[in-house]
């Protein structure tokens, strides 16, 4: 019987000293676990990303290298890079493309909440299920966390990324980048800023369903505005649609305030800007 | 009864008795033991950004000196940057006779009237933090200016943070314990304020009493 | 009885203190006061009136518990203690149980995440959730055990048959409670376990009327969501437990009634002298079986703590995904054998005309079985009977695992032992600091990848996976696989087979490759190329590189 009781104490006592030792060793065990639990969703958030954002915002979200879902072809990004500075550097407290916006969150609500509602206007489909997306929360929270993983010192090692300042004329901005017909062309056909949507195929007029057929703009663009020449004329309508409205639409009177996105000047880059001006006023001409 | 008490003290302790006696102290130390686990395992934590944990703000979200007051919702503060010898925003901030010569500096005030418990809120056409509840009023820096509030507003633990998330500067304590307005240093690019740390505001005489106008 | 102040002034303050102590502790245990504890503890005889008896006659904790056994059933056989184990593992699971319900939602969009929250931010949490799910696996083979005890006693005879019958309502109710437990975690395992096991239901016939509305009944809507969460978080945590209380106490009872049945050895054929218990062969609960109980008690905990912390890690995959079902779906073990069958029969068979068949045959077996001698020599056929039964479920429940014909093909199975959808592999545990990017072939146990000791192991195991899955053709061969058995198919395609499986790749090529996806994060991606080896322009596989899975440096799968 004394056996008994010794055997009693004697476990009590070894799991207190157990316990004790589960105790000491359990802060930094929560520390990794921590870790591990959004390492793994960052790992869901990849799969995600893969399966249905990459084929538009490219396989490394750097908007080149997308591919076709079904036939496995290249084909140009719709959609907007996310592996940049200026969505996930913070610079000087807050991401350029988050100041764009007007965001006044955070970076993390900034792309969830894309993610979930999505943007009609820009052809962002809606992801989250609270919207009648096909991903459930829990998937929308992977995926953000995985952009949000891009962020790395190498990629915020530069100078924190600021918008490109338009200079009001249009010549001072060809002098420092001259632009390229022919590259021009492609980027009127690019579907990211999806021009012919509203304007149209060049050859074709009847494509235009919404905005001005725009092949013989190079001349027409020097009479609309007094004082403005083609080029000015092109430059402004590109990034202040509603400077000036054109009276006839093909379905009738233009609408004002623009139908045109008012974003073009934040997405596009100066190279781009200047080959599609000096392509769009080399028409009709 | 009596006689066998009695008979207990006279008796010494036989080893097998003293056994039970060591497992019993061995029961007790391990309950006591599991009694502290569980307190250690059943009090919540809180992660960054949850009330009861740690808020981090950045310092371009501070309100400007005497500026009416930032709301923090998911914290349940307001922060407020105060300067009584400031002549701008003495409508919210001015100084009165039994305060300190100057009061300066950020605070984060606890959304919680000290009242009942009622959310006050900040009346910018009165320039001062009232509660609808019972009418109790406080000045921008939360000291009361009319009661049944009986102290003035509670604050929260506030720290100041360089760029490489370092704590350069934090809030002062008062003779009564409570956090002090805290100066901002010049190289501080983030607060922390810490919803697990809250101190009583202090009692000291109302406001109405020094314009005469207490109802 | 004089009050205390009287008595203080009748023989002084400490005279008095140590007589009232007396009568609180004689009040508080129910008859015993300080000296006759000590005469207890110190393992002298009782005096008349026996105290020790006290608490069982008058008390409330103590009135269900014999106030004294027969000696030859306190020892370790013939009980094995098995039945006071079973009860320890219930109040065990309770406490556990009760601790995890402090942090658990049963909420679809919450319940994974209170998970991670218990075993990254509450501390002790992943020990207590441990301790929980180890319990309940310990508490269904301790259950089971002591129904094997008592079949093998034939302490099941009369008069004990209701004993028994209600203990096999225990063993049911604790495999729905460990099964209605297995959800809650809502991860792919919970959801698709549970998923499988509860298809059946919609199978009752008639199917569009009862298997239908049982099918809703039982999981809150066609297929689990909040609803049947709900519903199996209530069964889990009030419903059954309270139904095992319940019969719990009558099977306990009923158990002390008729007293724990003597070693058959013991007995004269077809008597039962359990409760005729002679003196001089009585073990007094006070002292000697609430020590035993409180030695066990304390070996068990000491057990269950080390066994949780060093020896045993409750499983958390991926969210439950309700759109996708993870390869190697696995019913928990004490159900495998439940999966087996599923395997050769159909549902509707099983589970609406086996199963119960088989579980009325349980339950009214001592109404069957009538004969009178519980000794082992005169039971041969019910004991031969019982052996081949449970060698009969040890079969089934490998039939359960995904071994037995679930395959697909070589490929995916490779894939799945390397990159599993769900779940750990060698790979996968391999420090992320040895995942340096590169392109890797298996590895034979004699190479190695130089300064890489840990992707070498890894290597060696896709190297052993693929030896499974792959061969060598006689003519034209490569690889260092064996030879390929050939045989031709009716359509003229032709089976290529090795020793492990009946589906081979001829002279495979394949290869890993780890790709730096993010700053912190590599891709593993698992190629394979098979080329016809009757024709070079043909390929079987052509470089099928869709197995993949990101690997985070954090994901600490080293650890968990």
């Amino acid at each position: 019987m004394q056996v008994k009781v010794v055997i009693g104490t004697l476990a009590f006592m070894l799991s207190m000293i157990i316990m004790g030792f589960a105790t000491l060793r359990e802060p930094a065990r929560m520390e990794r676990f921590t870790l591990a639990y959004e390492g793994r969703l960052i790992e869901q958030g990849a799969e995600v990303y893969k399966n249905n954002c990459a084929s538009c915002h490219g396989v490394y979200g750097k908007a080149e290298a997308c591919f076709d879902e079904a036939t496995g072809e290249q084909i140009a990004c719709a959609g907007i890079p996310l592996h940049t500075p200026e969505l996930l550097c913070d610079g000087d407290s807050v991401p350029l493309r988050l100041r764009q916006r007007d965001w006044a969150g955070t970076k993390y609500g900034y792309v969830a909440s894309v993610v979930a509602a999505g943007r009609t206007a820009s052809g962002m489909p809606t992801w989250g299920e609270a919207f009648g997306g096909p991903l459930r929360d829990n998937q929308v929270e992977n995926v953000t966390l995985f952009v949000l993983n891009w962020e790395s010192e190498e990629l915020c090692a530069g100078p924190p990324p600021e918008l490109y300042a338009w200079p009001d004329d249009v010549e001072d901005h060809l002098a420092a980048f001259p632009g390229d017909v022919a590259q021009g062309e492609a980027v009127y056909l690019n579907p990211t800023y999806a021009c012919t949507a509203c304007h149209g195929q060049m050859d074709n007029p009847a494509s235009a369903a919404i905005g001005p057929h725009l092949a013989q703009i190079g001349i027409i663009g020097a009479e609309r505005v007094a004082g403005q020449t083609a080029e000015q004329y092109i430059y402004e309508s590109i990034l202040y649609p509603n400077a000036y409205i054109v009276p006839d639409c093909p379905s009738g009177p233009c609408a004002s305030p623009s139908s045109m996105p008012g974003n073009f000047g934040e997405r596009m880059t100066p190279e781009e800007m200047s080959d599609l001006v000096v392509y769009l006023a080399s028409l009709g001409r | 009864m009596a006689e066998n008490a009695e008979t207990n003290s006279t008796a010494g302790i036989t080893r097998r008795e003293f056994l039970y006696y060591v497992w019993g102290a061995s029961m007790a130390v391990f309950t006591a033991q599991f009694a502290g686990l569980f307190i250690w395992f059943a009090l919540p934590r809180f992660r960054e950004g949850e009330f009861g944990g740690t808020f981090t703000v950045p310092i371009d979200r501070l309100p400007g000196v005497n500026d009416p007051p930032v709301d923090v919702p998911d914290g349940r503060f307001w922060l407020v940057n105060v300067d009584s010898a400031n002549p701008q925003g003495q409508e919210r901030m001015y100084r009165v006779a039994d305060d300190p010569d100057r009061i300066a500096g950020i605070a984060a005030l606890y959304k919680v009237c000290t009242h009942l418990g009622c959310i006050y809120k900040w009346v910018p056409t009165a320039n001062r933090f009232e509660c609808p509840c019972h009418g109790s009023k406080f000045r921008l820096d939360g000291r009361r200016i009319e009661s049944p509030a009986g102290r003035s507003i509670d604050r929260f633990e506030l720290v100041a943070l360089d760029a490489d998330e370092a704590v350069i500067a934090r809030a002062d304590e008062g003779r009564n314990r409570e956090w002090l307005e805290m100066t901002l240093p010049s190289n501080a690019v983030a607060l922390r304020i810490n919803t697990g740390n809250r101190r009583d505001g202090t009692t000291q005489r109302l406001l109405c009493e020094f314009f005469d106008n207490c109802p | 009885m004089a009050t205390f102040f009287e008595q203080v002034r009748e023989m002084g303050l400490k005279q008095a203190t140590v007589v009232k102590a007396d009568e609180i502790v004689e009040r508080v245990t129910v008859g015993m006061n300080i000296n006759d504890i000590r005469a207890m503890l110190r393992g002298d005889e009782p005096r008349r009136p026996n105290p020790r008896l006290r608490p069982h006659a008058d008390g409330f904790w103590f009135h269900i518990r014999p106030s004294f056994y027969h000696t030859e059933v306190t020892k370790i056989y013939p009980t094995f203690r098995l039945g006071w184990l079973s009860t320890f593992m219930f109040v065990w699971e309770t406490i556990t149980g009760i601790f995890l319900m402090i942090f658990y939602t049963p909420r679809p969009g919450t319940a994974f995440a209170d998970m991670w929250n218990i075993m990254s931010n509450v501390p002790l949490g992943q020990l207590v959730r441990d301790m929980h799910r180890l319990g309940a696996e310990v508490m269904v083979l301790v259950v089971a055990l002591h129904m094997l005890r008592t079949f093998v006693t034939g302490s099941y005879k009369k008069p004990r048959q209701f004993t028994w019958l209600t203990g096999m309502v225990l063993l049911c109710l604790t495999l729905v409670l460990s099964f209605s437990g297995y959800l809650l975690p809502w991860d792919q395992l919970a959801y698709w376990a549970v998923t499988v096991a509860v298809s059946a239901a919609e199978a009752a016939p008639p199917a569009e009327i009862v298997g239908y509305n049982l099918n809703l009944l039982v999981r809150g809507a066609p297929s689990f969501g909040a609803g049947g969460l709900l519903r199996w978080y209530l069964l889990h945590v009030l419903v059954l437990p309270l139904l095992l209380a319940i019969f719990f106490f009558v099977h306990y009872y009923k158990v002390v009634l008729y007293g724990i049945s003597l070693p058959p050895g013991r007995e004269e054929i077809g008597e039962d002298t359990a409760k005729r218990v002679p003196r001089d062969e009585r073990t007094y609960f006070m002292p000697d079986i609430i020590t035993s109980e409180l030695m066990w008690a304390a070996l068990a905990t000491l057990a269950l703590i080390a066994g949780s912390l060093w020896f045993y890690a409750a499983p958390l995959e991926n969210h439950a995904d309700p759109l996708v079902t993870p390869l190697h779906v696995v019913a928990p073990w004490y159900l495998s054998w439940s999966q087996g069958w599923l395997k050769l029969a159909s549902k509707e068979f099983i589970a609406f005309v086996f199963i119960p068949i088989l579980a009325v045959a349980f339950f009214l077996m001592p109404y069957i079985e009538v004969g009178k001698s519980r000794r082992y020599a005169d039971r041969r056929v019910g004991l031969s009977v019982s052996m081949l039964f449970i060698a009969f479920m040890l079969v089934s429940n490998w039939m359960g695992s995904p071994e037995y014909l679930v395959q697909s093909t070589p490929e995916i199975e490779v894939a799945q032992k390397l990159i599993p959808q769900e779940g750990h592999s060698h790979l996968l545990q391999t420090p992320y600091e040895a995942l340096v990017p590169g392109r890797y072939v298996p590895l034979a146990h004699n190479q190695e990848v130089p300064g890489n000791k840990e992707l070498t192991h890894a290597l060696h195991y896709f190297y052993d996976a693929m030896r499974l899955y792959s061969c060598r053709t006689a003519e034209n061969g490569s690889g260092p696989w064996e030879t390929c058995r050939e045989r031709v198919r009716d359509d003229g395609s032709i089976q290529y087979r090795n020793s492990h499986t009946s589906d081979a790749l001829p002279n495979p090529q394949a290869w890993l490759l780890i790709e730096q996806f993010q700053y912190n994060m590599v891709k593993l991606t698992l190629c394979f190329d098979v080329t016809d080896p009757r024709d070079p322009n043909v390929k079987l596989v052509d470089n099928d590189c869709s197995a993949f899975k990101y690997r985070h440096a954090n994901a600490n799968y080293e650890e968990y």
